[in-house]
């Protein structure tokens, strides 16, 4: 029975790390070919370990000029990351400060409504995004915040409050009741209870609600395409469809090298914070 | 989660306020009905920027899908009753994108969901050392749609890229064992590329999105099996049930809202692709990755015309149809219940 099972497990390792290969090996693959020149990549010579073949000098392997050309700003790279960075922060900050205080409103309070108003959102969940981006795309000009960061931040805002809402409302309405009695009793208020007991008690959820917003932000393709047309408003997912037609025909280094650093610290953070990733995934999947 | 919580604590905090055991009288009352009453205050940032931005979008689509509308010449809009609905139906440039996503659920969503419940059910079998593992397998979730397409445009370029170069072999491997068993060759990798082959493109997306996405189905599983009470496999096991029979009366039947949740997904994402053959392909070639909403995308903002009446019965109709296998799926899976 052991052996059997010690063959089992070993079979499994195998399997599985055949697939975790797998799922890493692009990303690999990506740092390799951000070390090589264009003309060595084309011909096929992308792993370190192959010379160079055309390019000069001869014999050497790897080289960091991609990463020079990239940063003596030929590239529009540090733009869309700095605006996908600030959308990604802002956006998160509000989605959970205004999605919290609603689900505090909807899990603690009943005033008339509650239930009704709560049901019509739980609907609108039902209206898949490309029916809102049609006429949210009108009401973009309307209000004069077509190709402007902050169209975009209020878009996102809006988008992702559901889902918090949502998650912090289950998570407020299991905080025991004698917790918010107690803080009644030393005179607080419904704000300071909302400050002081809510998010504290309730920071697991504000942290999973936080990875999802911030994911589902830092990922956003359709409205971030459809909403902005300069470069300057760019985000990084537009703005990488950008540079994939400006560099990939004729200097696949600098586009694998622009690949690479717009992984890296979503896949760092990642790879540090992984248990939270995880949690925050499957309570945000959970509550879908 | 029970909902109105506890009423106690509402006549216990005025009783704090005066010093007094509370009593039902109407003070008491109206400091309850003041009390609820601010639950208003807090709910109504998130109510006015949902409403203006959410709702009142929602609202607008369905109005414009009834008209003759182009953001172009909005004082030239005119009332056309359904003829949009119509003219979606009937249009021909309209059915093949509505086929070509069809097609991408069919290959895509069966490996998506069940490749992924494989390795969850593996990952949850190892007991001990598969933190790394998880992170590795984990990964690919983090990378966003469009940096994994364009990534994965490099990774099928036929002159240097890797995956090109593994399908070539994995495809030349199955043709010798075709021709061991005297067949003919089974298919070829086109040497432009696979996202360069009508046949082909499809199919090389839809790895991308497999690689890209499965993560999440994989955490959804672990999550769903590691619910199911070890109870259940210990009484099976004294019973002397099989792996397959345990598999097949505890596993599936105590997954499957999970594997419902996992299905419905995956099912309303494929059909919303978009963005990966955007970037990857443009639709082509000859719009054989054209799908239903890039062609919504298209009429409403890529042809010029900016058909935003027709594109929103486009988008209602989308609507429609995922709630349509919304209903579906949680029919299918009654039974297994």
């Amino acid at each position: 029975m052991a052996v059997e099972s010690r063959r089992v497990s070993a079979t499994l390792w195998v399997i599985l790390l055949g697939v975790a290969l797998l799922s890493v090996m692009p990303f690999a693959w990506v740092v390799c070919g951000s070390l090589k020149p264009h003309l060595e990549i084309q011909r096929g010579n992308v792993w370190p370990w192959q010379p160079y073949e055309v390019e000069k000098p001869a014999g050497q392997h790897v080289t960091l000029d991609n990463y020079r050309k990239i940063a003596d700003k030929l590239s529009g790279l540090p733009t869309y990351y700095f605006n996908t960075v600030y959308l990604a922060m802002a956006g998160t900050f509000l989605t959970l400060l205004v999605g919290s205080l609603a689900a505090y409103g909807f899990a603690h309070f009943r005033f008339a409504g509650n239930k009704l108003l709560f049901t019509l959102l739980l609907l609108t969940i039902m209206i898949p995004g490309e029916v809102t981006l049609i006429g949210q795309y009108e009401l973009m000009f309307k209000l004069r915040l077509y190709d402007k960061i902050a169209g975009l931040l209020t878009a996102y805002t809006a988008g992702h409050l559901l889902l918090v809402i949502f998650i912090m409302r289950n998570v407020f309405v299991s905080i025991p009741q004698d917790l918010v009695d107690a803080a009644m009793i030393d005179g607080a208020g419904t704000w300071r209870v909302f400050w002081e007991v809510m998010v504290p008690i309730g920071r697991n959820g504000l942290a999973a609600c936080a990875i999802l917003t911030l994911l589902g932000i830092w990922n956003e393709f359709l409205f971030a395409l459809t909403f902005t047309s300069t470069e300057e408003v760019r985000t990084l997912p537009v703005g990488i469809t950008m540079l994939k037609g400006q560099w990939g025909l004729f200097n696949s280094g600098v586009l694998f090298a622009t690949v690479l650093l717009s992984f890296l610290p979503i896949v760092l953070i990642f790879i540090l914070l992984q248990k939270y990733f995880v949690r925050g995934l499957s309570a945000g999947a959970i509550k879908a | 989660m029970s909902y109105p919580p506890d009423a106690a604590r509402d006549v216990c905090v005025p009783a704090a306020r005066d010093g007094r055991l509370p009593s039902r009288s109407a003070g008491v009352s109206r400091w309850r009905r003041r009390h609820h009453r601010k639950g208003w205050l807090y709910v109504l940032p998130a109510l006015l920027l949902f409403t203006l931005m959410i709702v009142y979008p929602i609202v607008r689509s369905f109005y414009l899908s009834f008209l003759d509308y182009s953001i172009l010449e909005p004082d030239s809009a005119r009332f056309v009753g359904l003829d949009n609905y119509a003219r979606l139906l009937f249009q021909r440039q309209n059915h093949e994108p509505f086929w070509h996503t069809l097609y991408f659920t069919a290959i895509f969503v069966p490996a998506y969901v069940v490749l992924a419940l494989l390795i969850a059910m593996m990952l949850n079998r190892l007991k001990r050392g598969s933190v790394a593992l998880r992170t590795a397998i984990f990964t690919p979730v983090v990378v966003s749609l469009a940096v994994s397409a364009v990534m994965w445009t490099l990774f099928y370029n036929p002159a240097f890229g890797l995956a090109h170069k593994m399908l070539a072999g994995a495809v030349g491997a199955a043709n010798r064992a075709a021709a061991l068993l005297g067949a003919g060759p089974l298919g070829a990798v086109p040497d432009g590329g696979v996202l360069a082959d009508r046949r082909w493109a499809m199919i090389g997306i839809a790895l991308m999105c497999l690689w890209n996405g499965i993560g999440i189905n994989i955490i959804l599983f672990l999550v769903g099996l590691q619910r199911i009470p070890e109870e259940l496999y210990e009484a099976a096991v004294v019973d002397g049930a099989s792996g397959w029979r345990r598999f097949w009366h505890i596993t599936l039947p105590q997954l499957s809202p999970t594997i419902y949740l996992v299905v419905l997904l995956s099912l309303i994402g494929a059909f919303k692709l978009f963005g990966q053959p955007f970037i990857m392909t443009a639709g082509g070639p000859e719009d054989s990755t054209l799908t239903y909403v890039m062609r919504l995308y298209n009429l409403a903002f890529r042809y010029g015309k900016f058909q935003l009446g027709y594109a929103s019965a486009l988008a209602y109709a989308l609507a429609l149809f995922i709630f349509g296998i919304s209903l579906l799926v949680r029919k299918l899976n009654r039974p297994v219940e």
